[in-house]
């Protein structure tokens, strides 16, 4: 009995262990880049938005391109939507 | 026949023929065969290395840009988890992502269990973690990209990965490639074909001297190779090859004309021997009869002997062979001496013999030959001299050399003659009446090219003056070789 209390939770530990090793060496589909998503885009919008209002005296630039770059993510577009809001991004930093 | 027979001697046959196309190993000895390979081979290596520069400076720049931004990202993120530990690595990932203009920059961030912390990847991907670099494929909205990562143990078991998107780079350097192949097809083609071109250059070149050469051989010397006027060295080499066979031509005329004027000038003293010995045998009517014809022939025969002798001395002189009998001398009493001696001869033509030498006179040569040069110069000049003339003999040491000159005031010799006028046997038109055999300006001509001088025949305003020019002493080192 305490012997199968021993073995029970090595087994799990040995199977956690096999699971990431597993883990290192799937050869299953490549992984996916979430940088490109309609959810990033939602996200990065609403980090530009925070920072937007976070500065003293945010460009007009900056808030324009925000502005066109949540619309863009919002119509699908996410791509141009993203590269907007990255840009906005870019200038409010430069402006702290 | 058996068919099977058949069928092996007609695959002999066929053998036979293929081995018949392929190049002999004669064909590779071949000189412009082995040409054209050398230029193929040079343009081959050219064609490489430069293909090796521009994929070293462009495929290879666009790879050590891609690793450069790669480790400063790991040096930034680094000093991030030193300084706040895996929160600040998570939020500096966080910030890079969302300044990334260029869309390509991957992060992943996991814990020792390969949970996502933060990053661009939505798992870990399957890569050996013995690897520091690797490349791998990931998934984007646009489709499959190739991506470049490096990966890193961070403390505490948490794994990093820091990378670009390289597709971009990767279709550039794929276009860079074809180019480059379509580069090499063409060298290879343009090689081929320079190669051919060069080949048959050279074959051309060397097939129009060989031409000439088997002309001459056959007896055509006025056969010579065509120079194109290009200056480039096949015409060095051509024009090098008409001046040997421009000297060689002259050197036969030469012979030629000695030959002739030995058969000319001594058959008329040896026929005129022969006639007077035959008229004596004929007609004498006395011992004494006899003795005369025998003695004028003995005259005779005495002349071609000494024209025999003139021929031989400069041979000999031409040789050089006497040049090891050099001696440093005082040529001014020499002169002096010579002058004495023709003194009389020259009063007894109606002459006046004037001297000008110079006290001293330092020779390094031969001194029988230097008398006998000067004697035969003024033997001429008085030959020539008409009565009552002067010739005059001059000797000086100036810094140039030393001038031995005669001076007479005869006909002189025409400028048109005066370059022929040291050839063997050479008669001038006014000399044709004067009794000589036409070596004795040859023979002076010899001594100088052998003491490294020169004889030069000028106007004397009238007549002419010869001048023998012979380096000073202290240049003896620059005579010419025996």
């Amino acid at each position: 009995m305490f012997a199968g209390r021993l073995i029970l939770p090595a087994a799990l530990a040995a199977g956690i262990g096999l699971g990431a090793a597993h883990a290192q060496h799937d050869s299953g589909p490549p992984p996916r880049m979430t940088s490109d998503t309609r959810e990033y885009c939602d996200a990065l919008a609403g980090r530009v938005a925070r920072e937007q209002l976070s500065a003293r005296n945010p460009a007009p630039e900056a808030s324009a391109l925000a502005q066109e770059g949540t619309q863009l993510c919002a119509e699908g577009r996410v791509a141009p939507g993203i590269v907007r809001l990255r840009r906005a991004w870019v200038i409010l930093q430069a402006g702290d | 026949m058996d068919p099977g027979l058949r069928r092996r001697r007609a695959r002999g046959r066929f053998l036979a023929r293929l081995l018949d196309m392929l190049p002999s190993e004669r064909v590779f000895h071949s000189a412009d065969v082995r040409f054209g390979l050398i230029y193929a081979a040079l343009f081959g290596i050219s064609a490489a290395a430069l293909a090796a520069f521009v994929w070293w400076s462009t495929a290879g720049l666009l790879l050590r840009q891609t690793e450069a931004a790669i480790d400063a990202d790991v040096l930034g993120l680094t000093e991030r988890y030193n300084e706040g530990g895996t929160a600040a690595v998570r939020d500096t990932i966080q910030q890079r992502l969302a300044a990334n203009l260029d869309d390509d920059a991957i992060y992943m961030l996991v814990d020792p269990a390969f949970r996502p912390i933060a990053g661009n990847l939505d798992r870990w991907p399957s890569v050996p973690l013995d690897d520091d670099a690797f490349d791998l494929e990931i998934r984007r909205a646009r489709g499959l990209s190739k991506v470049r990562v490096r990966h890193f143990d961070l403390p505490g078991g948490y794994q990093l990965l820091v990378g670009r998107d390289v597709e971009v780079r990767g279709q550039l350097r794929g276009m860079l490639q074809n180019a480059l192949l379509w580069a090499a097809f063409i060298a290879v083609l343009l090689g081929t074909v320079g190669a051919w071109a060069v080949r048959g250059l050279f074959r051309a070149t060397l097939a129009e001297i060989s031409a000439t050469a088997m002309a001459i051989s056959a007896g055509d010397l006025t056969r010579r190779v065509r120079v194109t006027g290009q200056g480039e060295e096949f015409d060095l080499l051509a024009e090098t090859i008409n001046d040997m066979l421009d000297r060689i031509s002259r050197l036969m005329d030469g012979v030629r004309q000695v030959s002739n004027a030995i058969a000319h000038d001594l058959r008329t003293p040896i026929t005129r021997a022969r006639t007077r010995l035959e008229d004596a045998a004929l007609h004498a009517t006395c011992e004494a009869d006899l003795r005369a014809a025998i003695e004028r022939a003995t005259a005779d025969l005495d002349g071609v002997v000494s024209v025999f002798q003139a021929l031989l001395r400069i041979a000999e002189i031409e040789a050089g062979a006497r040049r090891s009998a050099f001696v440093p001398f005082d040529a001014a009493p020499v002169l002096a001496d010579l002058a004495d001696l023709y003194c009389a001869v020259a009063e007894d033509g109606g002459l006046v013999l004037e001297t000008d030498i110079a006290p001293e006179v330092q020779l390094f040569g031969d001194r029988e030959m230097i008398q006998q040069a000067v004697a035969n110069l003024l033997d001429n000049a008085i030959k020539f001299s008409p009565p009552g003339g002067v010739v005059r003999l001059a000797a000086r040491q100036g810094p140039a050399g030393i001038e031995i000159g005669v001076a007479d005031q005869g006909a002189g010799i025409p400028k048109a003659d005066r370059a022929r006028a040291t050839q063997r046997f050479f008669r001038g038109e006014t000399a044709r009446s004067t009794p000589g055999s036409g070596l004795g300006l040859a023979l002076v001509q010899a001594v100088a090219t052998l003491h490294g001088g020169a004889l030069a025949l000028e106007d004397n305003d009238p007549g002419l003056r010869a001048v023998l020019r012979l380096p000073v002493q202290a240049e003896r080192a620059a005579l010419p070789p025996a």
